[in-house]
């Protein structure tokens, strides 16, 4: 056990030395919470609309206004039709709408087969029908009496007749993480890069094998196995450390609700340990420290796309969701949306802990037994 | 020269192609995560509301407006009529509508005199689309009523002689602005964006790799070999560089022609597209060099550009699909985000090669200029 | 062939190369001996153009040794200079090309370095998976590729076993046989004493003698090298080291590997005297050696200390 600490110490010493190790895993993940965080804040629930006017008359000027005050609508003013199409394509805007001279015909497009039609149609509908008060009135008013008259009755009726308004009420309570970006930032980014700098443990790993360290350690008493104990221990509390910072600054800087302490503590360490462990798998495969890097790194982004760390799964397809949680991202996501969201404690998440503690078991027993086929053929 | 610069790129070139990690990272990592990014967000937009309409009025207008409404329906928004307004919080709350339009009683009566009164609608918190397209209907419909209302009142004002013809004419007549439905031709796949974002990614890594080999090889002595052959230094600058742009050119265009050819990810314009990979390869490739050219060790070469390589990925968008705002502004600061921003042009915009060529001359630019000072650097420490 | 005239490379404050002249013959053997960091390195790499030496010429076959003119000199550094990812007969083929050779030239060329080095049946190998020995062969195959007329080797026998070192070591005296000028760096006196033609002292930066084996240890005179192995407490050791260098004849006394070696004019004299000082401290002496005058011997003569501290 001793013996174990020493090395868990000498490992613990070496990173805090390694300048990129920090980076990578306390700098970098902070940055991206943070931009992430305030990136995608506001408007979430919005959908896009671009609006082409070159020269729009009165009408067309009011009828942008109303949009630009309609809820469901995020405007954004284009003034090259290229760059509204680019984004319509790539799916950052719902749909388009081109306002011309006042008389023509107002233009909306949306991507073929997109569903946002329904939104930008109704919504433009709406704006256009309350621009057109004034001027519909007149017209209709234009047959009977002199337009003069007409429009002047019709401006002294605005002035009388109340506005028609509507009133919003909205029923159950806004999630912890619609409420409050970090919520959502802090616990991805957080799975994404304990998991990532797990796998890079897989360098220090081979460097110690390439060293001969294994046959050395097999020499002494100890044996190997403590020696292994004791890096995975190591990684094992970088993973812990990591984690404390981020949840800290979710905290304390962010003001997050991260729910039930006890269970985001267990969530937390058993998903420390399936990082360190898939670490040590990692470590026992590749040939050389430079494999170990060059695997780490887009097997980490690949299990935090498909995982859910990325962009959470309730976005994607079922079939997506299915296959995504093949990985242990998916249900620690899970267990995190049912803590934070839910009030859930570690009873309730029951189901997802037990499928991460198996992740975790079999991640070491297969870690642990092919290092032990490696130490034993003398690499 | 030229002959020894050729030779040098070409044995460094045959080194990449048989070191596994390098195939990880410059075909394997790229076309693996386009893909599973490709399959998440395959079906794009996805809308599916029910809006339920409460008639507590029941009147004349109320009615037609409700029956107006209900027949309304289609792209992903669906309107059906719920029977008892009281319920309409209980079923939001449920889920069974995502949002209730209620038309509150007294709106005939209002509609007709002038009066007061509200449209309401309920919409529910973890739903926020669809309260928002339950507003924007609502107040369409209120549009409507008011253009009536105003129209009755001014009728009444003037005397005339047949109001009710007249509010009948207000409500059914074209609003003044006509509007049309087309649509965007051409789709545009996700892949064509994180495919060359990653791959970017990784061609700091696998172009960082061989510049460091310029250190690596004098720490182990096969530079000194080389230079004891009738060699110029520069030659071995020039190979070196030669050869990281031949490497990440021909990573670059696998991943395109994979994606392409093999998954239908459409990147644009092909002559475009070749232009922008080599630009933003000679610019990957400069940077590099200039890492190396600053950094006392290898080991130290390969901490910056670890450095480098992550923060370029993060600012420069390679995770962060359509962002706005602190992030939509660092792009332009980064070199792949200036890659990444002249690929979209010609995937989604659809633009052609002229419309990319400044920022082609822009990474053309950043990569000679850095590449420049690296090589002197490295120049000096080349020939001691 | 080769003439080298005071050259001088600073490093920083440093001198590692101060004022070393000398010249090596057509067909010559020589031996550039010295401790490690004596500027052996330093002198290679100037003559090699690897190096621009701060004062001081360098010239083969009258000229200095411009770019081209490289062809002239096969190098083999002290470091295994090849790629370890490819293959003896890819690196040859590589190094091969950029000394300007091609086509069937270069491949009989390869062929027949590798047979010189014996390394043929493993030409297909890559050289990660070679023994140290068969690595400092193919290093050297590299060296003797073009044909070189003059061939520089950087201590290549470093950290190679035994049995490797003996066939490195007649390989070169095959080569130097041959008619290829050969230019030798070793702290190994027994390499220098067994394939060099002339030998080069340096210490230092400097080159502070000059010779064939013979003419060197004639420098010492008619002096041999007795070394005393004695037991006792470490003090009165260092005090009887003192009282051998008092006595009469007797040029230098070394610490050599636990035992006392003192070079002196007539050594066999030397015991008697030797014996009684030891006695009188205390010492036990259990074991004598005396040894002919070598390079060695000529090293701690010149210079005080022994070739390996």
């Amino acid at each position: 056990m001793r013996a174990a600490l020493a090395t868990a110490r000498v490992e613990w010493i070496r990173f805090f030395r390694d300048r990129v190790a920090l980076f990578s895993t306390i700098a970098l993940p902070i940055v991206l919470v943070l931009l992430i965080g305030l990136t995608f804040g506001r408007g979430g629930a919005q959908l896009g609309l671009g609006v082409l006017a070159e020269d729009p008359g009165p009408l067309g000027t009011s009828l942008i206004a109303e949009l630009e005050d309609s809820p469901a609508l995020g405007v954004t003013v284009y003034s090259d039709r290229g760059d509204l199409y680019r984004d319509i394509r790539m799916g950052l805007l719902g749909g388009g709408v081109e306002v011309p001279a006042d008389g023509q015909p107002v233009q909306i497009f949306v991507q073929q087969a997109s569903s946002a039609a329904g939104v930008v149609m109704s919504t433009v509908n709406a704006a256009a029908a309350q621009v057109g008060t004034r001027a519909t009135a007149v017209a209709v008013l234009s047959r009977e009496v002199p337009a003069r008259k007409a429009a002047a009755a019709v401006d002294q009726a605005l002035g009388d007749v109340p506005p028609l308004g509507v009133t919003t009420t909205t029923v159950g309570a806004v999630s912890e993480t619609d409420r409050n970006s970090f919520a959502l930032a802090v616990p991805s980014q957080l799975m994404l890069f304990t998991f990532l700098n797990g796998l890079l443990g897989a360098a220090t790993l081979v460097q110690a094998r390439q060293l001969g360290v294994f046959r050395r350690m097999l020499a002494t008493p100890h044996g190997l196995g403590v020696y292994l104990s004791g890096l995975g221990l190591s990684r094992f509390l970088i993973a812990l450390l990591q984690a404390a910072i981020l949840l800290g600054i979710g905290v304390l800087a962010f003001r997050v609700h991260f729910g039930n302490p006890v269970a985001v503590l267990v969530l937390v360490f058993v998903y420390s340990v399936i990082a360190s462990a898939a670490g040590m798998l990692l470590g026992a495969v590749v040939r050389t420290p430079g494999q170990a890097a060059a695997i780490a790194v887009p097997t980490g982004i690949l299990f935090g796309m498909l995982g859910g760390c990325m962009w959470p799964l309730s976005v994607v397809g079922p079939v997506m969701r299915a296959v995504g949680h093949i990985t242990p991202q998916a249900w620690a996501n899970d267990a995190w949306n049912l803590v934070i969201n839910e009030g859930a404690g570690v009873a309730g998440i029951g189901r997802q802990l037990l499928v991460l503690i198996a992740f975790a078991a079999g991640l070491a027993v297969l870690a642990v037994w092919a290092l032990g086929r490696q130490a034993r053929a003398g690499r | 020269m030229w002959r020894d610069v050729k030779l040098i790129a070409a044995n460094g070139l045959r080194r990449s192609l048989r070191d596994r990690s390098i195939l990880i990272q410059a075909l394997l990592a790229p076309v693996l995560i386009a893909l599973v990014v490709g399959a998440a967000f395959s079906s794009g937009f996805r809308l599916d509301v029910t809006i339920g309409i409460a008639d507590a009025d029941r009147s004349a207008i109320s009615q037609r407006v409700a029956e107006g409404l209900t027949g309304a329906g289609g792209n992903g928004i669906a309107f059906s009529t719920l029977s008892d307004p009281a319920d309409a919080d209980q079923v939001v709350d449920s889920g069974t509508y995502d949002a209730v339009i209620i038309l509150p009683s007294g709106l005939g009566e209002a509609v007709i005199s002038g009066g007061q009164a509200q449209l309401e609608v309920v919409g529910r918190a973890t739903s926020e689309l669809a309260q928002s397209v339950a507003q924007s209907v609502a107040t369409g419909v209120a549009a409507d009523l008011q253009t009536a209302r105003v129209t009755a009142v001014a009728a009444g004002a003037v005397g005339a002689t047949d109001p009710g013809a007249l509010i009948q004419r207000a409500v059914s007549s074209p609003p003044p602005i006509t509007i049309e439905q087309g649509e965007v031709q051409g789709t545009f796949s996700v892949m064509a964006y994180f495919a060359p974002g990653v791959a970017m990614l990784f061609l700091f890594f696998i172009i960082g790799n061989g510049a460091r080999s310029i250190i690596v090889e004098r720490d182990e002595g096969t530079l000194a070999r080389i230079l004891a052959a009738p060699v110029r230094p520069e030659s071995v600058l020039l190979g070196k560089t030669v050869e990281v742009i031949v490497v990440g050119v021909l990573a670059m265009t696998a991943v395109w022609l994979i994606t392409w050819l093999g998954f239908r990810a459409f990147w644009g314009d092909p002559l475009g597209v070749f232009l922008v990979i080599v630009a933003a390869v000679v610019a990957i490739a400069g940077i590099s060099l200039l890492i190396t050219g600053l950094a006392r060790t290898a080991a130290q070469a390969d901490a910056l550009t670890t450095i480098v390589a992550l923060l370029f990925a993060v600012a420069g968008g390679t995770f962060f699909y359509g962002a706005t705002g602190l992030l939509a502004d660092l792009r332009q600061f980064t070199p792949n985000g200036q890659a990444l921003a002249a690929f979209v042009d010609l995937s989604a915009a659809r633009a052609d090669v002229a419309a990319v060529l400044p920022r082609v001359l822009l990474l053309l630019g950043i990569g000679v200029g850095t590449a420049a000072i690296g090589l002197l650097a490295l120049r000096k420490r080349v020939l001691a | 062939m080769l003439r080298v005239s005071d050259l001088v490379r600073r490093f920083g404050d440093q001198v590692a190369v101060d004022g070393v002249s000398f010249e090596i013959a057509q067909g010559e053997t020589y031996g550039l001996l010295g401790p490690n960091g004596a500027g052996k390195t330093t002198s290679i790499s100037m003559i090699a153009g690897l190096l621009t030496p701060d004062a001081g010429e360098v010239e083969l076959f009258g000229q200095p040794v411009t770019s081209a003119r490289k062809s002239l000199i096969g190098l083999v550094p002290q470091d295994i200079a090849l790629y370890p990812d490819l293959s003896a007969v890819e690196n040859l083929q590589f190094f091969g090309r950029l000394q300007k050779l091609g086509g069937t030239e270069l491949r009989a060329r390869i062929d027949e370095v590798l047979e010189v080095v014996g390394l043929a049946e493993r030409a297909k190998d890559r050289i990660e998976t070679y023994s140290g020995g068969m690595k400092r062969r193919a290093n050297i195959a590299v060296g003797l590729l073009h044909e070189p007329k003059l061939l520089i080797l950087d201590e290549p026998t470093v950290g190679v076993d035994p049995q490797s070192r003996n066939s490195i070591l007649e390989s070169v005296a095959a080569l130097g046989g041959s008619g290829m000028a050969v230019l030798y760096t070793t702290h190994y006196m027994e390499e220098a004493e067994r394939l060099c033609d002339r030998v080069g002292i340096i210490d230092q930066g400097h080159l502070i003698a000059e010779g064939t084996r013979d003419q060197l240890v004639e420098q010492l005179g008619e002096k041999t090298t007795v070394t005393f192995r004695v037991n006792g407490a470490r003090d009165q050791i260092d005090a009887w080291r003192a009282d051998l260098g008092r006595l009469p004849e007797v040029s230098g006394v070394k610490d050599a590997q636990g035992a006392v070696a003192v070079v002196a004019r007539q050594g066999p004299a030397l015991i008697a005297p030797a014996v009684q000082a030891a006695q009188a401290r205390h010492l036990d002496v259990i074991g004598v050696d005396v040894a002919e005058p070598d390079l060695e011997a000529v090293f701690l003569h010149l210079t005080g200390k022994a070739l390996r501290d």
